[in-house]
């Protein structure tokens, strides 16, 4: 069974000396200009616990030093080598559009935190609705406040990315859950403006992670 | 909150973006998207399709068709 | 790129504990809990069921805003559309009380289906 963690491009590039998960060391299956890295495990490595998901992303991010990279998703796992080849070349025209899309690039997180959010946060109810009809309006009241934060982070943001994506917001109160595919040059760029915005909005609280492989910008009909 | 409390937490909010990512997102290679109980492989392709469009849908604002032969208000 | 998984924050507040409440979520997604306990099974049917009329429920609600927002709803149906919604909220919060869940139990990530809401 082989583990699989991205398709690169550079398949004559030697692969990193970095273990995977269970200390496997990385292989290569090239086809065509792309290479799937693997490791390769009689036993599956298990359920995901927090040690394989950071022993998984480590493998990812060595790779992105010095080549372009697709990230699977955590899990992937194939029967062999002759299953992996034959999916690089079912799929290499999607792959190597993929590929073209990150090459250069990196991914960054932003969670922002608003007081009142879609969720509905948990801020003191006011009195119960008298109506449906002014159930509806606080509700719609409490969704545009969290809107117009979400778009005052998410708009200039967005302006200095490749692309973005938002996701629906998961936690309580939050307001903004989105990724940003930027140059690596402008990394620096992109959190100075995350200070900046985070100081203009104080009643927000945002977060800002990375760099992260293109995850968010490689899935299913993500070519656009 | 000690230095070491501190580190803690910020590795704790990297890992829930980290998750994000790698369980939602990524490459995904094979058709058949399954959920297991008990060892058993159940398939819910068509919930997963489902979940896509309507969300999809809502996405570009366009009217979720209704049952058949029910007036859309 | 860096090996230490503090280094990943590149801007943040003072107080983390709202970006961390995700955890107890993902902790359930990561050791597979709602699959993996027989003991338990009931409780993740229940999680499951509700997760799924809670998905439902949300996406309902957001297009009725959308449609209350963009107008053209008469007050009848503007009234009848957020009692129904009010009564739904109500009922899904009996339920979830009578499975002693709570928000964050709703959230489930079904591995390769990604997480639901």
């Amino acid at each position: 069974m082989i583990w699989v963690y991205a398709i690169c491009d550079l398949p004559d590039l030697p692969l990193p000396r970095r273990r995977g998960l269970a200390q496997a060391p990385l292989a290569g299956i090239p086809e065509g200009g792309l290479v799937a890295v693997v490791t390769e495990h009689t036993n599956p490595p298990g359920e995901p616990a927090v040690d394989a998901l950071w022993a998984h992303e480590r493998v990812v991010e060595r790779l992105m030093a010095d080549r372009a990279v697709l990230p699977l998703r955590f899990g992937t796992k194939l029967p062999d080598a002759a299953a992996m080849r034959a999916v690089l070349q079912a799929r290499a025209g999607e792959f190597t559009a993929m590929l073209a899309r990150v090459r250069g690039r990196v991914e960054v997180s932003v969670r922002a935190i608003g007081s009142g959010s879609p969720n509905g946060a948990p801020e003191p109810e006011p009195a119960a609705p008298a109506s449906g009809r002014e159930y509806l309006l606080a509700k719609l009241a409490l969704d545009q406040r969290g809107e117009r934060q979400a778009a005052a982070l998410h708009e200039p943001l967005a302006a200095l990315a490749v692309a973005s994506r938002r996701g629906m917001p998961q936690a309580a109160g939050e307001v903004l859950r989105a990724s940003y595919l930027l140059e690596r040059a402008d990394l620096a760029r992109f959190r100075d403006a995350v200070a900046r915005l985070q100081r203009q909005l104080p009643e927000t609280a945002v977060l800002c992670t990375g760099p992260w492989p293109a995850y968010s910008f490689v899935g299913e009909g993500a070519i656009a | 909150m000690s230095a070491r409390d501190e580190i803690g937490r910020q590795r704790e909010v990297a890992l829930v973006d980290l998750v994000d990512r790698l369980l939602a997102g990524g490459v995904v290679l094979g058709g058949d998207l399954t959920l297991s109980i008990a060892d058993v492989d159940l398939v819910y392709v068509g919930l997963r399709a489902l979940i896509t469009s309507v969300a999809t849908a809502e996405e570009k604002g366009l009217a979720i068709p209704p049952a058949q032969g029910q007036p859309f208000r | 790129m860096t090996d230490s998984p503090a280094d990943k924050l590149l801007a943040a507040p003072i107080d983390l504990d709202p970006f961390a409440r995700d955890l107890r979520r993902l902790d359930d997604a990561l050791t597979r809990r709602v699959q993996a306990d027989p003991d338990n099974v009931e409780r993740g049917l229940a999680q499951l069921v509700l997760t799924l009329i809670e998905l439902l429920r949300q996406i309902m609600e957001r297009q009725a805003l959308r449609r209350v927002e963009a107008g053209g709803l008469d007050q009848q149906t503007v009234e009848r559309l957020g009692a129904t919604l009010m009564a739904l909220e109500a009922r899904m919060q009996e339920l979830k009380d009578v499975f002693g869940l709570e928000d964050e139990d709703l959230n489930l990530d079904l591995g390769p289906l990604g997480r639901l809401l």
